[in-house]
């Protein structure tokens, strides 16, 4: 009879979650989602600002945790509060996704340009004449020539 | 009267440049000698006139004319003397006559030095530089004035903005205003060369010292503008991404594009249509960096330096993309380039990849200043880009352009063989990857700070390498000894060499920048005696002073440095309040620990009270590198002094060819 009642209680125990000391590190993981409003440093993420609003966030974040929340719902719960402004960066969804796009797409298409401008070259075949150079920085230029032809040497 | 005068010497100012605008461009459509000089006079009347108004506000200031509107909100009688001379540019008045004044030294400066070789290219040049000042002077004129009097005086001023009350804020504002501003004068040749028709190297030529000063300035007033950030606002870091540090870092990176850029001009004639949207860009982008800081279009920290002038910079920068624009596409034609091109792997291939990552930069640097904008406007929600954008996207560009320092200088003008690669590759890579390993031995884990440590190690080795190689050649063959061929290599060709110098100084600065992998943040609260730790240091609270001086109450907050148990020192972060103001307003005084390792940077945040006990807090900071960063300045400094000090020789050459 004990044991009947004994082993349905170990479970139930089993059950209960154990709430182990929210650490710095799982507070910081949420911190770096979001943007410190304060409006006196330059909108740092929550895990590195250490102003008082960032502090009382910190201390929000940690009690959302320790009540179970996961990281994801505090940043949207951070979100519905305060409005997409709150992320720390540019969410990578809808129109915002341009803001990560644009740089690469610059790049790659200004490396497009630039190999094709160097194919147009390797194409035109030019006399090699020396731009029109003037007298002023002659002597300069012909020690450039002679260094450079001493190194080829 | 003062105030009157001052006034009427702003307008004599206006009228005058206005005159300069009209006669050095009908001179260079007419080539009339006597037009000519008498736009020189009157460029050089109007920089006079706005140098007797400087120093006439500089008088209003010093002898506290608390009549006139712009002294009495920002100066007091019991301001610092020194900060009474400074607090003229504090405001928006006076640091745009301050910007005026820059300009017209510069007009006036630039027309002295081309008085050598008139023609139109110098005169078109002058009328457009004009044009700017002639902007600039209307607005002060209409706007902004700054000797605009109260119908009665007060006794005593609201103050300087106890923010700027600092030596680094007397330099930061002249020298950002040098750079935006210099950065007009081979803007002004560029658009000159095309007005005039005379396509060839002769305005980059004539303008190389002039586009180098400006970006230095523009460098270095950005550099001071983080220092200040640095011990004055207490968030720990000298640069936030901010749109106000932004808006200067862009015509910076562009200016830097051009630098490089212009080379290929000036040795292959190629490039040409190139450099002249480069420096387009990067003018415009000048004042478009004035557009974005005083209009207010995006929010920053930098919020005092707002007002309703922003507009007008707005139509000033379509203004001059219309203009520009416009000139370009009519002289097309006339800006085929010469093609000596042979191979990708060249000196040619490489100054076009450093442009590409420069103006990539420029682009992603611009993209995320407007974005809140433009997805507000869209999207209809506000969004922040702040740090982790500008950190995720600009790191790896900065990275490959440090790589790219290393690499560019070593490629062969046409063609790099694989050997030449090989000779000058391997010992530089292999210091590199050393410098690497090292970093990863001490426990660096970021992939991005290995390869920056990596990169740096190269381009240093390249560096090195590069003065060795030259003062042995030299030592050989004029028998000098290595130190002596070291240093008249370097005299020699400064160009060259001190560009190598400014290269190991942005080295210097990328060390730094490094050292933001591995910041530590802290804030405590500490009673009486109480101790804290942060990294390998502890502080000990020690107590609080009081003192009332003539312009602030002092709070100093004194901690014991304590490393291994032995007592380093000590530091007094504090707090001053100008009790004075109406606003009460308070500044923080961070205390800084530096060494070649790291700072250890404190800031006081008042008391507070805990459980019946009162506690201090204070934010803590372990910042490592960061005193490479200033060094780094110091270094680009000395490469820039090098790389523009005048040649006798190349003087010599010209005098002669002049005198035939």
């Amino acid at each position: 009879m004990k044991t009947a009642i004994l082993i349905p209680i170990c479970f139930c125990l089993l059950a209960i979650p154990i709430r182990a000391e929210i650490t710095k590190a799982q507070i910081d993981e949420v911190g770096e989602e979001l943007a410190c409003l304060c409006g006196d440093c330059p909108r740092r993420p929550l895990d590195e600002c250490v102003c008082g609003y960032a502090q009382r966030q910190h201390a929000r974040i940690k009690s959302l945790l320790t009540s179970g929340q996961t990281p994801q719902a505090i940043v949207d719960a951070y979100v519905r509060e305060f409005g997409k402004e709150v992320l720390a960066k540019p969410p990578a969804e809808g129109f915002n996704l341009a803001a990560w796009v644009m740089p690469p797409a610059v790049l790659l298409l200004g490396f497009l340009v630039v190999r094709r401008v160097l194919r147009s070259w390797s194409k035109t075949k030019v006399p090699a004449t020396p731009a029109t150079r003037s007298v002023r920085d002659a002597p300069y230029l012909d020690r450039l020539e002679t260094e450079l032809k001493e190194r080829e040497t | 009267m003062l105030p009157q005068f001052g006034n009427f010497l702003l307008y004599l100012a206006l009228f005058i440049s206005a005159y300069a605008v009209v006669a050095a461009i009908w001179a260079g459509k007419t080539r009339r000698v006597g037009l000519t000089l008498s736009a020189e006079r009157a460029v050089a009347a109007s920089f006079v006139l706005c140098l007797a108004a400087m120093g006439i506000l500089e008088v209003l200031f010093l002898t506290d004319r608390f009549d006139v509107h712009y002294v009495a909100t920002h100066s007091s009688r019991d301001l610092h003397t020194g900060y009474k001379f400074t607090a003229v540019w504090s405001g928006m008045q006076g640091s745009l006559l301050l910007w005026a004044l820059i300009l017209s030294g510069f007009i006036f400066f630039a027309s002295v030095k081309t008085r050598a070789f008139r023609g139109p290219l110098a005169s078109y040049a002058t009328g457009i530089m004009s044009f700017a000042q002639v902007f600039f002077l209307a607005l002060i004129c209409v706007h902004e004035n700054p000797f605009l009097t109260l119908p009665r005086a007060l006794s005593d001023g609201t103050g300087m903005n106890p923010l700027l009350v600092h030596p680094v804020m007397a330099i930061h504002p002249p020298m950002l205003y040098h750079g935006y501003v210099g950065f007009i004068v081979p803007y002004a040749f560029a658009m000159a060369a095309l007005l005039s028709r005379q396509i060839d190297e002769e305005w980059i030529r004539t303008t190389r010292r002039w586009t180098l000063l400006a970006w230095f300035f523009l460098g270095t007033g950005q550099l001071l503008g983080g220092k200040w950030a640095y011990v004055v606002l207490g968030w720990g870091g000298y640069w936030g991404w901010d749109p106000v540090e932004n808006a200067a870092l862009l015509p910076w990176l562009t200016g830097t594009a051009f630098l490089h850029s212009v080379m290929i001009q000036e040795k292959k004639g190629m490039l040409r249509v190139w450099n002249m949207v480069l420096i387009i860009a990067t003018f415009t982008l000048c004042i478009y960096g004035t557009f974005l800081t005083r209009s207010g279009v995006v929010s920053s920290v930098h919020a005092f330096a707002q007002s309703p002038i922003g507009p007008w910079f707005g139509v000033l920068v379509v203004l001059i993309v219309i203009f520009s624009a416009f000139l370009l596409v009519s002289r097309l034609d006339l800006l085929k380039s010469q093609t000596q091109y042979e191979s990708p792997i060249s000196r040619e291939g490489g100054f076009l990849l450093n442009n590409l990552l420069f103006v990539t930069a420029t682009f992603a640097v611009f993209w995320g200043v407007m974005f809140p904008v433009i997805s507000e406007a869209v999207t209809g929600d506000k969004i922040t880009v702040g740090p982790p954008y500008f950190n995720t996207v600009m790191v790896p560009i900065g990275l490959l352009l440090l790589g790219l320092t290393g690499i560019g200088p070593l490629l062969a003008w046409r063609r790099t063989s694989g050997k030449s690669l090989r000779k000058h590759f391997t010992g530089s890579g292999i210091f590199g990857l050393i410098c690497g390993a090292v970093a990863t031995a001490l426990g660096v884990r970021d992939i991005y700070a290995i390869i920056s440590f990596l990169f740096c190690g190269f381009v240093t080795g390249t560096i090195i390498a590069e003065f060795h190689r030259g003062a042995k050649a030299r030592g050989s063959s004029s028998g000098e000894s290595y130190p002596v061929a070291l240093l008249n290599l370097t005299r020699r060709n400064r160009r060259r060499y001190g560009g190598y110098i400014i290269h190991f100084g942005v080295v210097l600065l990328f060390i730094g920048f490094t050292g933001n992998a591995f910041n530590k943040a802290d804030q405590v609260e500490l009673k009486y005696m109480e101790s804290a730790a942060i990294g390998p240091y502890t502080l000990t609270y020690e107590g609080i002073t009081e003192s009332v001086n003539p312009l602030t109450a002092d709070i100093v907050a004194q901690l014991g440095v304590y490393k291994r148990g032995q007592r380093l020192g000590t530091m007094w972060p504090h707090q001053k309040v100008y009790y004075k103001r109406q606003d009460q307003q308070s500044t923080t005084e961070v205390a800084i620990r530096s060494n070649l390792r790291e700072d250890l940077y404190a800031l006081y945040q008042g008391i507070d009270m805990r459980d019946g006990e009162e506690v201090a807090l204070f934010h803590l900071y372990i910042n490592p590198l960061v005193m490479w960063v200033w060094i780094g300045a110091w270094v680009i400094t000395i490469g820039t002094i090098i790389v523009m000090w005048p040649d006798k020789r190349e003087k010599r050459a010209i005098s002669k060819v002049r005198v035939a």
